[in-house]
């Protein structure tokens, strides 16, 4: 992973880093640019978060995170394509990446299949490995990171699949006693 | 330029006439609103120009639609909301409530064809019923409906799912404007849809589907917008009749309210009517009015109870009686299995997952992860937990 480098978002990278950690902070920590799509912005992104005993929906605050358009006939025609098999944060996120080859962070298993067949240029990395490098740079306490990995897990209902590389990171990571 | 150019033009161009038409627009104003001439525009919505792709990202945005949406290669269900357009639709959260009902079965139907699989309908021929009074047609048709299905005469406590998978119906619930308790139509290619409000109370929310089933067997080819106070129609009268007689079969009912009676020592009250209720999963009223229709209650019982105070809800919690949660299921559950099985290998994005569910995304996760595991009890007693996952990718599966 290239420190400095920009690095973008689609909605499903987007909630998993927001629950882990305030997205205000986490360019900084990271040490690189993060951009959105308009398109993977304007879907609806919330946390579920357990208050009172009741699971309620909380707006992620978007506000640090600039978001990028759509730019020229090469972006717009491979957006499109896309669309045909993903939602339109994806098609855009990934079309984006791939004409202008900026990193991308997603999980989503379709999204990344697609990418490989049409957008080659589209680097994409997944939360498990974003984070870990967070952890490997910032080097928090044990404890500090098993908590962002269980906010991960239950604010955001997700856990790296079975195939992904750093599972076995993740779930060692999450299990730190305080 | 080729855009989308693997999209069927004249399939492309459907989707865009009916999302402008959903839309309420004009082919002038919309043409207006992208910035091309009108005859560039009939000429895209004919399939014989192909639009650029910013054009598709004008359209899309113009019509408040995704680009997915138009650019997907099934053709969309137009006759749906063309078949409510014969009909009154009333407000125009009523019309939003019949396009919203299309573009669910659109995307159902979007689903079925992609995985390669589709509904299988067992649909009985309509019922001949001419002749007869609403009364006697609705009761011949619950009868021999209850018959076809194997459903016995007892409570029927699983009504959406015989509908979807022992019928071959496409249920949704959505919201809809409050006096609008749902939605029938029967168009190809996705078949017959009901629509009911997902705001409405669980037991509306039967009686509505018993009721919407009622046309089907009975008035399959009109178009029906439900309202909560029943029309006069001799239509909506028998579906009505329908309703009252499918959820609370006779023979099955007089024997359960004449063994309540016997335990009562020969009478029986509002509690009574009330767990009948509950056991028929009906509200209090319609149980009661039942049984005045059968002759079982005085004629006139339920309102005069009524306005000697009784309080349904009170009388509900006193029992112990809880109230069942509304069905929220945006779509069939045959298409939330698919979807999550199509989202798990692979085909399905979360984004179209998420859109497919109407939910956000974290709720669609947890849809996947109740669908897609299972529970069981081992050998120690001790809870089992599956959660089924795809086998790693290989290259030759991609």
């Amino acid at each position: 992973m290239t420190n400095g480098d920009p690095l973008l978002l689609d909605a499903c990278g987007c909630i998993n880093l927001a629950a882990a950690f305030p997205l205000e902070s986490l360019s900084a920590d990271l040490g690189r640019p993060i951009y959105i799509v308009e398109q993977a912005a304007s879907e609806t992104l919330f946390l579920h978060r357990q208050i009172d005993g009741e699971r309620v929906k909380v707006q992620i605050d978007l506000g640090a995170i600039p978001a990028l358009r759509l730019d020229g006939d090469r972006e717009l025609e491979l957006y499109v394509r896309l669309a045909k098999r993903l939602g339109d944060g994806e098609a855009a996120s990934l079309a984006i990446s791939h004409c202008r080859q900026l990193e991308l962070v997603t999980d989503d298993r379709t999204a990344r299949k697609v990418a490989g067949r049409e957008a080659p240029n589209a680097r994409i990395r997944g939360t498990a490995e974003i984070l870990k490098a967070l952890a490997t740079s910032m080097a928090p306490p044990d404890d500090e990171v098993a908590r962002a990995l269980r906010r991960v897990e239950s604010y955001a209902s997700f856990r790296p699949p079975h195939d992904d590389p750093e599972l076995s990171w993740w779930l060692s990571a999450r299990e730190f006693a305080e | 330029m080729t855009v989308a150019s693997d999209v069927p033009l004249p399939v492309l161009g459907a989707r865009l006439r009916e999302a402008r038409r959903a839309r309420g627009m004009s082919q002038a104003d919309a043409a207006a609103g992208i910035g091309v001439s009108r005859p560039t525009l009939i000429s895209v919505e004919q399939g014989k120009r192909v639009p650029t792709a910013a054009e598709l990202v004008d359209f899309a945005r113009l019509y408040g639609r995704d680009v997915h949406e138009l650019v997907r290669d099934t053709p969309p269900v137009e006759a749906l909301t063309a078949r409510f357009r014969a009909v009154e639709q009333g407000s125009r959260d009523t019309k939003a409530a019949v396009d919203e009902l299309q573009r669910l079965a659109d995307d159902v139907h979007e689903l079925e064809l992609s995985e390669g699989l589709t509904i299988q309908r067992r649909w009985p021929d309509e019922y001949d019923v001419a002749g007869l009074s609403s009364a006697a047609a609705a009761t011949l048709a619950a009868d021999e409906e209850r018959k076809r299905l194997g459903l016995g005469d007892g409570p029927l406590l699983n009504l959406r799912q015989v509908l979807e998978s022992d019928v071959g119906l496409r249920v949704f619930s959505l919201p809809m404007p409050s006096a609008v308790a749902g939605l029938f139509a029967v168009v190809e290619p996705v078949g017959g849809c009901i629509g009911i409000n997902s705001r409405h109370p669980f037991e509306r929310q039967r009686w509505t589907l018993a009721h919407e089933y009622g046309h089907f067997l009975l008035h399959r080819y009109s178009a029906e917008v439900t309202s909560v106070v029943p029309g006069r129609s001799r239509d909506e009268q028998t579906a009505e009749a329908f309703a009252a007689a499918f959820l609370m079969p006779k023979d099955g009912l007089i024997r359960r309210f004449q063994q309540a009676r016997r335990q009562r020592g020969g009478t029986v009250t509002a509690v009574d009517v009330l767990q009948l209720g509950a056991a028929y999963e009906v509200s209090a009223q319609a149980m009661a009015l039942r049984l005045e229709d059968l002759e079982l209650l005085a004629g006139g019982w339920w309102d005069s109870l009524v306005q000697r105070g009784l309080k349904v809800q009170e009388a509900r919690d006193t029992l112990g009686i809880a109230i069942q949660s509304r069905d929220e299921d945006t779509v069939p559950k045959r298409a939330q299995y698919l979807a999550v099985e199509a989202f798990l290998e692979g085909r399905l994005s979360e984004g179209r997952l998420a859109r497919l569910l109407r939910l956000d995304r974290v709720a669609a996760r947890d849809v996947v992860h109740r669908l897609a595991g299972s529970q069981d009890v081992a050998h120690e007693g001790e809870t089992q937990r599956w959660l089924w996952e795809p086998e790693p990718e290989t290259q030759a599966s991609d």
